[in-house]
């Protein structure tokens, strides 16, 4: 990636965020109508004012909603309606320990490029779905900046803990035969 | 005169390396020869060359045919970081690890996340990865690329190396785990493997750590003690006590001692140092810094200082009080936190040596990055 490209936030039904590493304020488009997990996508932006028109990574030039297929992006929408997420700074934490009202975590610097961090954070701040999240070793990801919406600026801080999609019983019994595999392989 | 990091060392000197940027440890030792074994792996940030393997090619050393013995004490990230590589750029190369891995119910662990890996790492990636690796070796008729699995007293390697004018013979031992160590991994490896329904998350770690893998070697008449992360316990199956009890420590003691856990006191053991090691011995440390409680703390280092003069650390990491480019994003963390540091890291490298022909020669010592004496 370079310096113009995005990590780009969308609020939709989802899965969790890959790990991705850029420099400088970044920004995105998004439905006002999708909330709350954290689907990101990567994406390279003309420019980094989040105005302009957005790129395709593989180099096309088309406008990223449409190139999008429903029901992510749905049908164009009124320019009113949209949202620009501007990232400021985003970190990749993890939870060290646990302490009453607050946790410590070390976090990464994915936009920002600052030294890593250990940081007390209040259990206040953690949405109440995600507080269940936050034990030992627990991932997540945290950034703040503007949130732009037709109304005006506003202030955002986002911190949210993957959730990783469950373990089925044929993910166990496959894991159990491949372990087999591996006492034969090295026994023999 | 100032030492010169990239200078090899002779063939009849011995070696020391230990590098540390404050989250990892790796080991190279010159076994005469030019024969190297590595324990365990760290690179300085992200997935770049391990530091050991960064420093074998920068003294001209190629790791394809001179490695002969990788350690892989333990599965934790700060002691395999890279490890997968390392396996891969040493073809000649014996891989051992702790005996606990090899219990099927680490290995459906490895399985399960080698199928479905998490994007922020599992915990077992790098050991996955050299499973991997060493099961395709196996596959394609290399048999000696068969994971050596390491326990109490077991031989890992011996060596007859030809120095100039004599003969000289290297033998490395397996000091951990105990029997009783490992048992009690597989049973806490056993409650790590999830139900059907469970969400995927990192795999926590198991502690206290007592199935790594604890390593003396002799080379004629030297001798040296790498501690891994091998932890104190009252159980006499366990830990360092088990070590203690152990038939290859029999009439030998180190000058040499890589501290184990990062020099914390849940590894320290008195009779270590009164048994083990030769008075006033080479301590070395790799600091930790991303644990509840950093590595080493204070008190540590003053315990530590009072057991040795000769104690040496990588680097001591430090933290400072962050201060924010933008303002905003400094208000809108302040307001999500009780407090934040910045962690400065400090890389560093030690190197030991000294000649194998003289046997009371001292060793030298070579300080490069932020290494130092302790106290620093």
């Amino acid at each position: 990636m370079t310096d113009r490209d995005v990590t780009f936030l969308l609020y939709g039904p989802g899965g969790q965020a890959p790990p991705a590493v850029t420099t400088g304020p970044v920004t995105g488009v998004i439905p006002s109508n999708l909330d709350m997990e954290i689907t990101q996508i990567h994406r390279a932006a003309e420019s980094t004012s989040g105005t302009g028109p957005i790129r395709d990574l593989k180099g096309g030039s088309e406008e990223l909603r449409a190139s999008m297929p429903d029901p992510l992006f749905g049908p164009p929408r009124p320019a009113q309606s949209r949202e620009n997420f501007v990232t400021l700074a985003k970190w990749r934490g993890r939870v060290v320990e646990i302490n009453g009202s607050t946790f410590r975590a070390f976090l990464s610097p994915i936009i920002g490029g600052e030294l890593p961090k250990e940081a007390e954070i209040y259990f206040e701040d953690i949405s109440p779905e995600d507080r269940h999240l936050v034990k030992g070793e627990a991932a997540f990801y945290w950034s703040v900046g503007y949130l732009d919406r037709p109304s005006g600026r506003i202030r955002a801080s986002l911190l949210r803990f993957t959730r990783g999609p469950q373990w089925s019983s044929r993910d166990i019994a496959e894991a159990k035969a491949q372990a087999k595999r591996y006492l034969d392989l090295f026994s023999g | 005169m100032a030492s010169d990091p990239k200078t090899p060392p002779r063939s009849d000197e011995l070696e020391v390396s230990l590098f540390g940027p404050g989250y990892g440890e790796a080991i190279a030792v010159h076994i005469g020869g030019g024969k190297w074994l590595l324990i365990d792996s760290c690179t300085a940030s992200g997935p770049v060359t391990p530091l050991h393997l960064q420093y074998l090619n920068a003294i001209g050393v190629d790791a394809a045919t001179s490695v002969i013995l990788i350690v892989i004490s333990h599965w934790h990230d700060d002691h395999v970081r890279g490890i997968a590589s390392v396996v891969r750029a040493c073809p000649s190369a014996k891989v051992a690890l702790s005996n606990a891995l090899r219990e099927v119910e680490f290995l459906t662990l490895a399985s399960l996340y080698d199928k479905r890996p998490l994007p922020e790492g599992s915990g077992v990636d790098e050991l996955v990865a050299v499973l991997g690796y060493l099961s395709e070796a196996k596959r394609e008729a290399a048999s000696s690329r068969s994971p050596m699995f390491a326990t109490v007293d077991r031989s890992l390697l011996r060596e007859d190396l030809a120095l100039p004018n004599r003969t000289i013979q290297a033998s490395v031992f397996a000091l951990s785990p105990s029997d009783a160590a490992t048992l009690r991994s597989k049973l806490a490896f056993a409650t790590l493997i999830p139900v059907p329904g469970a969400e995927r998350s990192r795999i926590a770690s198991i502690t206290p750590n007592q199935s790594c893998v604890a390593i003396l070697v002799e080379i004629g008449h030297d001798i040296l003690l790498f501690g891994s992360d091998l932890e104190a316990t009252r159980d006499a199956d366990m830990g360092w006590s088990a070590v203690l009890t152990s038939v290859t420590v029999v009439n030998r003691v180190a000058s040499v001692y890589k501290l184990p856990h990062h020099g914390g006191f849940s590894a320290h053991d008195n009779r270590v140092w009164t048994s083990l090691l030769v008075k006033d011995p080479y301590a070395l440390l790799t600091a930790f810094q991303r644990g509840a409680a950093p590595l080493p703390s204070d008190a540590d280092i003053s315990r530590i200082v009072g057991l040795t003069p000769k104690a040496f650390a990588t680097g001591l990491p430090s933290r400072r009080r962050w201060r924010p480019h933008e303002r905003v994003v400094g208000e809108m963390v302040g307001d999500a936190t009780r407090s934040v540091v910045e962690i400065v890291a400090a890389t560093g490298h030690i190197r030991l040596r000294k000649l194998m022909t003289e046997r009371d020669l001292d060793w030298t010592v070579e300080l490069f990055g932020g290494a130092r004496p302790l106290p620093s």
